[in-house]
């Protein structure tokens, strides 16, 4: 359940001791009908757990007198925003107003990932991440047509990701494939500060009836794509590589395909983005690992719609 | 994560108040360590004290909460049962929040160790900090939802990595 879903406030009502009888009831409606709030809920509750014991083994720090002073400057920050924004509207209010325009303007360039919906059967699937552009990469999948009960979603094929056992002793149970794209035959232009890339992919598993984790990562790199990927995971542990990863988690009962997306502030000079798609086995030792598909994976630049062509 | 900081999971999830919730650890540890039977497996110590804590936060909403709501048996075991199968990846959470609280703004950290200071109310700090309680409590829930994506994030980078 993303944490946007309004009813994380209901939550909120219930855990400060807020609710009415009426919203306990739905509370009570949501955890017994639906998996995912109730997984939510649980997950809210043991961040509130974590933070009261984080507060006891910590010292009580200065706080009140650096919050007051803060909550003063915000006290008055509406005001003297409002003030400054009088003053400077007097000088160039065009200028305020186009800026404003142009932030809101956001034009989307789709960026071409090889294979993107993995139907390129006889291709060769590099063992991990690939070195160059124009290839998949994997831990261990196949690239395969309707398999069991589980069609693509789009096209004649989709990508298996063969499932890595709780039980095996790896350092990682994620059964991953790899891209990586060429960024420098993007026009300059579109390399905006505000830039941004919109990574999206479908997954579906085997067995719907227990929760799947799915995670994508996208990683700039402002080296080409042959130095990016040397000594790659030893790079991106680095503070100047840019990195953004998002696990997705479906509900028990979630069958079929599921859609996820991730965006990632593309830093300008960026030349390189590897890609990196997760399927995680569950955590139920009593199930079976299921079998996870990638297919349909898309790619595209987020940037400010006037700076471009 | 120990059974401990399941079972403290599970009470807080069946309770309103911080408040409520150490009373009743406190009342269900009496009970663990009175009625403890060392030949017990850790399976069966696990559904025993989960038993435990919901009989014990079942009698305390019934005696002592205002609105004496609870929640049903049904609700009571889909919860208990929620908690014991995300074991791993809610302790993974808990460890991934050392990262995450030190990525917060100061402002907003020293704000959490503020307002979950041992014995703190929220009503007294908003006094202190010269705001309503409501917004503070408000800010609080904004916050615990931006380390809860941010838990997520770094739990997925290292399961990637």
């Amino acid at each position: 359940m993303n944490t946007n879903d309004p009813r994380f406030e209901l939550i909120r009502l219930c855990r400060d001791g807020q609710a009415s009888i009426e919203e306990l009831a739905e509370l009570e409606v949501s955890l017994r009908e639906d998996a995912g709030f109730r997984e939510a809920y649980v997950r809210y509750m043991n961040l509130d757990v974590a933070l009261s014991s984080v507060a006891k083994v910590l010292p009580m720090p200065m706080v009140t007198s650096a919050l007051r002073q803060r909550n003063r400057w915000l006290a008055w920050r509406p005001l003297t925003a409002a003030a400054a924004g009088i003053v400077f509207g007097m000088f160039c209010t065009s200028m305020v107003f186009g800026f404003v325009a142009q932030r809101a303007a956001v034009k989307k360039i789709p960026l071409s990932v090889f294979d993107a919906g993995l139907e390129a059967v006889e291709q060769i699937l590099n063992d991990g991440l690939p070195s160059q552009a124009g290839q998949w990469g994997v831990d261990d999948a196949k690239v395969v047509p309707a398999d069991g009960n589980v069609t693509p979603l789009a096209g004649q094929y989709m990508l298996r990701l063969e499932p890595i056992p709780r039980e095996k002793e790896v350092k990682n149970h994620t059964s991953r494939a790899y891209q990586v794209l060429d960024l420098r035959s993007l026009p300059a232009a579109a390399m905006t500060a505000d830039a941004e890339v919109e990574v999206s992919a479908s997954f579906c598993a085997t067995d719907g009836d227990v929760s799947s984790r799915y995670l994508i990562r996208a990683i700039a790199l402002d080296e080409a794509p042959a130095q990016a990927t040397k000594n790659f995971w030893s790079k991106v542990e680095s503070d100047g590589v840019v990195s953004e990863s998002q696990r997705f988690d479906t509900a028990p009962g979630s069958h079929g395909w599921q859609s996820f997306s991730m965006t990632l502030r593309l830093p300008p000079g960026s030349k390189t983005l590897v890609l990196i798609f997760g399927a995680v086995p569950p955590e139920l030792p009593s199930r079976p690992a299921s079998v996870h598909y990638l297919d349909e994976v898309q790619v595209s630049l987020l940037s400010s719609e006037t700076l471009l062509p | 994560m120990s059974h401990e900081d399941s079972l403290r999971v599970f009470v807080r999830s069946l309770l309103f108040t911080h408040d409520e919730e150490r009373e009743v650890m406190q009342e269900v540890a009496v009970v663990l360590w009175r009625k403890f039977d060392a030949d017990m497996d850790s399976e069966s110590f696990c559904r025993w004290a989960f038993g435990v804590a919901r009989m014990e936060a079942l009698t305390f909403r019934r005696d002592r909460a205002r609105d004496r709501h609870m929640f049903g048996e049904e609700v009571f075991e889909l919860l208990s049962k929620t908690v014991l199968e995300q074991e791993d990846s809610l302790e993974a959470e808990r460890r991934a929040l050392d990262t995450c609280l030190q990525k917060l703004p100061d402002d907003q950290r020293y704000l959490v160790q503020a307002a979950y200071a041992p014995g703190i109310k929220i009503d007294q700090l908003a006094t202190q900090l010269g705001r309503t309680a409501m917004a503070l409590y408000k800010t609080l829930h904004r916050i615990r939802l931006t380390l809860m994506n941010c838990t997520q994030r770094v739990l997925a980078t290292e399961e990637l990595t």
